[in-house]
Order: structure tokens, then C-alpha cells, then sequence
């Protein structure tokens, strides 16, 4: 039976793990491959590695840091931040990293996502999508690392990012992010039964019982970051659970 | 020494660094002329569609190559895309003739949600020849994959989507293939690529 997933987030700056709240008050955490490596043992089932540099730095570091984790893992793991070219995307496939996330660019030019189908396979391809909600069952999308509204509405662009060719949905509540009062279930529920493709829960995550709550509305894998980062909540510990909630869920005793 | 194919697609580093592991040297191969006697199993790898792959394939000669290959016995081990190649034609696409080494055509999953995408179990339908061995009965393997094989008489593991069933692991002489990525499924993945290596050189 096909599993749930669950997944680590991890930001990257220069090179570096850092973590923050909105993006302030950023602490360095660690070594992305050392990193990657502690969650693959501690059964997580995938890895997203964002990158935060500024676009001059990022060209330069994301080479060895993409490198360095694919020499080291043997999970599956997406890398986003900055792809603006099926170039650019096909360099970071090259490099080990399963996937890339297109976020800012896709939505500036929908074609991006073709090209990068074509090039790399649906499959490859993960539209990460960042949404504030603007009214009751109504969300925005935000691009720019979530700084610009586009006036665009969110289920409307998963519906093109879909028929577009992407192989996945990352999807991001702005308004619960960084909150761990739990994921947007609102939203999530329309979203799961809406495309075919997987969807993947972000933003509000704090608790077992909000990764649960996401499962149970039809989400294929749930992405946190501080939760799993801080020891909040331990990736073994929730799976087990996971699995005593009758989730399909890829666990092994220790 | 294990051989590659590399035809633009997909990633055989991931291959190459998981045959590392394991203590197996390996290289990467663009085409036919590059095999040299060291070489005693090769691999073909693959993510990406059907058609396109079977055209980079026959434009180094890998058909015929790979026909004789096989003829003689020598191993070879299809990962992902890597077994549709291997089987007797894909519909991804309009129909397009495979390597046909395995029994079966390749078809659409036909589930709500598409691709299968994440770690799935295994069942064994038929005996592997020992390859049960090498893993653990709750063991997860890494799918990602749209197209499939449905069960034939080369299958010897299926894995279950919603309510259909997919080969996952083929057996037939000297021909092995797995729909799942080995090389992305942890400790699991590692250990059956390893059982799969040693079982096609002990048949060789």
C-alpha cells in the first residue's frame, strides 16, 4: 500500500541550513548533507532543500551543497529557490536532487513548466505554491518569497500548474506558517480531491495531531520545518503514532 | 565491473553512487563500442517517457547490442523506465515496440491519482530465486512512475495502488527489473539492488 509521506523542509543560505521565523532572525543549523543524513536515519521519507541565497550567491554554492547531499543520501530529495530556466533545472537534476520546485518563475511564465515536463519528466517537477487567504474559501497566491500578491487565485493555478504538466503540489499557507496552530484544512480539503496529482500539506504544522488532520483530508505527504529541526515533534515517535492511527505509513522499529 | 547505459535519461549518478556502497565498480556508458571485456552485468536506468527513451536507445545501437547480450545469458538489470524498455512495447504516447527481453506491454496505472509517488510494499506472487532473502517483509521501496506493467508471468512482486495492482520486480533468465528506484529507498533499496546483482551473476 502506498504510504504518506513525511517531509523535512530545510531552507538553505549560502551554503548553510538556517532556520527563523519569516525569514528573520536566521540561525545556522548545520550542513545541508549532514543534515539530510540524520533525517534519512530517522525515517523521514523525503527531503525539499529551499534556497534563500540572493541570486548571485546561489549559482555558486547550490552546486556543491546539491552535490554533497546526493552523494550522500539514498532518499528521494527536491531542490527549489531561484529556478527560472528549464536549464537551470535540468543542472540541479543533474547534480543527484530527484526533483525541483518552481515557485516565482512559473507563475511569471507558465511555459517554465512545460519546458521543464519535457525536459525532466512530470515527475520531476513540483509547483510550490505560496497562498494568503483573502476572503472565507478564497486564496491569493503570493510570489517573491511571499512579498508580491499576483491577484491570482490559488485553485484556479493548480488547475493550470496541472494541466501545465507538473507532477506535484506544494502548497503553503502563508497566514499559517511559522504559527503551529496546524495546516489550512480548508483549504487542503478542496485541494486533494480537486487535481490528480499528489499534494503536499505546508505552513502551521506544530503538532502530530495537525500532520494526522492533513492525512486525513486526502494530503499525500505533510512538509514541516521547526517542528522537526527543534525536536518538537521526533519523526520515529510521529510515525509510530501515525500508525496507530491506522495511517499508511512507512515505519521500522528501531 | 558493472556497466551504466546512460541515453540522456535521468540521473546515473544516483545509480553509480548507490553501486558505491556497495563496493562495485561501476561505469557509465554512452555506447555499445565503450563495453570491454571487464564489463559483466549492465544496467539501464531511466526516468522519463517511453518513446523518447526507445529512440536515444537506438540511435547508439543499443537494440541490437542489447539483444545479443542477452541472447548469451549475460545479466541485465532495468531500473524504472529502465524495465518498460525491457518489456514488449509501451502505449505512453501513441504504442511504441520495447526491447522486448520481458513479457508485457506498458499501460497508464487508470488510478484517480497519478503519478504513484512515495514508498510502497511489496508482495511476492512467485518464487525470486532467493531475491525474497535480501529484504525485509515490511520494507518500503521509492515508486515514481505514471506507466506500468500489470502482472505477467515474468513478474515476481506486484505492488498495490488504490485498487490495482503494478509489477514491481520482474524476473526472467537473465534479466531482472524494478519498477521502484533502489538507489532512493534507503537502507531497503541498497540491500535488494545488492541481492539483484548477485542473483544475475550466480545465473550468468
Amino acid at each position: 500500500m502506498l504510504t504518506k509521506r513525511i517531509i523535512p523542509c530545510l531552507d538553505v543560505k549560502n551554503g548553510r541550513v538556517v532556520t527563523g521565523i519569516n525569514f528573520v532572525n536566521l540561525k545556522d543549523t548545520g550542513n545541508p548533507a549532514e543534515m539530510a543524513l540524520r533525517y534519512m536515519e530517522e525515517q523521514a521519507d523525503e527531503l525539499v532543500f529551499l534556497d534563500i541565497s540572493a541570486s548571485v550567491e546561489r549559482r555558486c554554492t547550490m552546486k556543491s551543497w546539491v552535490k554533497e547531499v546526493a552523494d550522500r543520501i539514498f532518499i528521494p530529495f527536491t531542490v527549489g529557490g531561484g529556478i527560472s530556466s528549464a536549464e537551470q533545472a535540468r543542472e540541479i537534476i543533474a547534480l543527484g536532487a530527484d526533483k525541483i520546485a518552481l515557485n516565482t518563475a512559473a507563475v511569471k511564465n507558465p511555459e517554465i513548466i512545460e519546458e521543464c515536463a519535457a525536459l525532466l519528466g512530470r515527475q520531476a517537477i513540483v509547483l510550490a505554491i505560496d497562498v494568503k487567504e483573502v476572503k472565507p474559501g478564497r486564496w491569493e497566491v503570493y510570489i517573491e518569497g511571499g512579498q508580491t500578491p499576483t491577484g491570482i487565485d490559488a485553485l484556479q493555478w493548480i488547475r493550470q500548474g496541472v494541466d501545465l504538466g507538473c507532477g506535484e503540489i506544494l502548497l503553503t499557507s502563508m497566514d499559517r506558517d511559522g504559527t503551529k496552530i496546524g495546516y489550512d484544512i480548508p483549504l487542503l480539503s478542496q485541494v486533494a480531491t480537486m487535481v490528480p496529482v499528489p499534494i503536499i500539506a505546508s505552513g502551521g504544522a506544530g503538532t502530530k495531531e495537525h500532520i494526522l488532520e492533513a492525512f486525513n483530508v486526502g494530503c499525500d505527504g505533510a512538509l514541516a520545518a521547526s517542528i522537526f529541526h527543534f525536536g518538537i515533534v521526533d519523526i520515529p515517535d510521529l510515525k509510530k503514532w501515525l500508525k496507530e492511527q491506522h495511517i499508511a505509513i512507512r515505519y521500522l522499529e528501531a | 565491473m558493472i556497466g551504466i547505459i546512460d541515453y540522456g535519461a535521468g540521473n546515473v549518478g544516483n545509480v553509480q553512487r548507490a553501486l558505491s556502497f556497495h563496493n562495485e565498480r561501476s561505469t557509465i556508458l554512452r555506447c555499445p563500442d565503450q563495453i570491454n571485456n571487464s564489463i559483466d552485468l549492465l544496467i539501464l536506468p531511466g526516468v522519463g517517457a517511453f518513446a523518447p527513451a526507445m529512440s536515444a536507445l537506438e540511435k547508439e545501437g543499443w537494440p541490437f547490442f542489447l539483444s545479443q547480450w542477452v541472447e548469451k545469458g549475460h545479466p541485465l538489470l532495468g531500473i524504472c523506465l529502465g524495465l518498460h524498455l525491457l518489456c514488449e512495447g509501451g502505449e505512453e504516447g501513441g504504442y511504441r515496440k520495447g526491447l522486448g527481453f520481458l513479457e508485457g506491454v506498458i499501460r497508464h496505472l487508470g488510478t484517480q491519482k497519478y503519478p504513484h509517488m512515495g514508498w510502497n510494499s511489496l508482495e511476492w506472487i512467485r518464487s525470486a530465486q532467493g531475491l525474497e532473502k535480501s529484504c525485509h517483509s515490511n520494507d518500503y521501496f521509492y515508486f515514481v512512475h505514471s506507466y506500468g506493467l500489470p502482472q505477467t508471468n515474468d513478474t515476481v512482486a506486484i505492488a498495490r495502488v488504490e485498487e490495482r495492482e503494478v509489477s514491481a520486480i520482474c524476473l526472467r533468465d537473465s534479466v531482472a527489473a524494478f519498477q521502484f528506484h533502489p538507489e532512493r529507498s534507503g537502507s531497503a533499496g541498497l540491500s535488494i539492488l545488492k541481492g539483484a546483482i548477485d542473483l544475475l551473476r550466480r545465473h550468468s
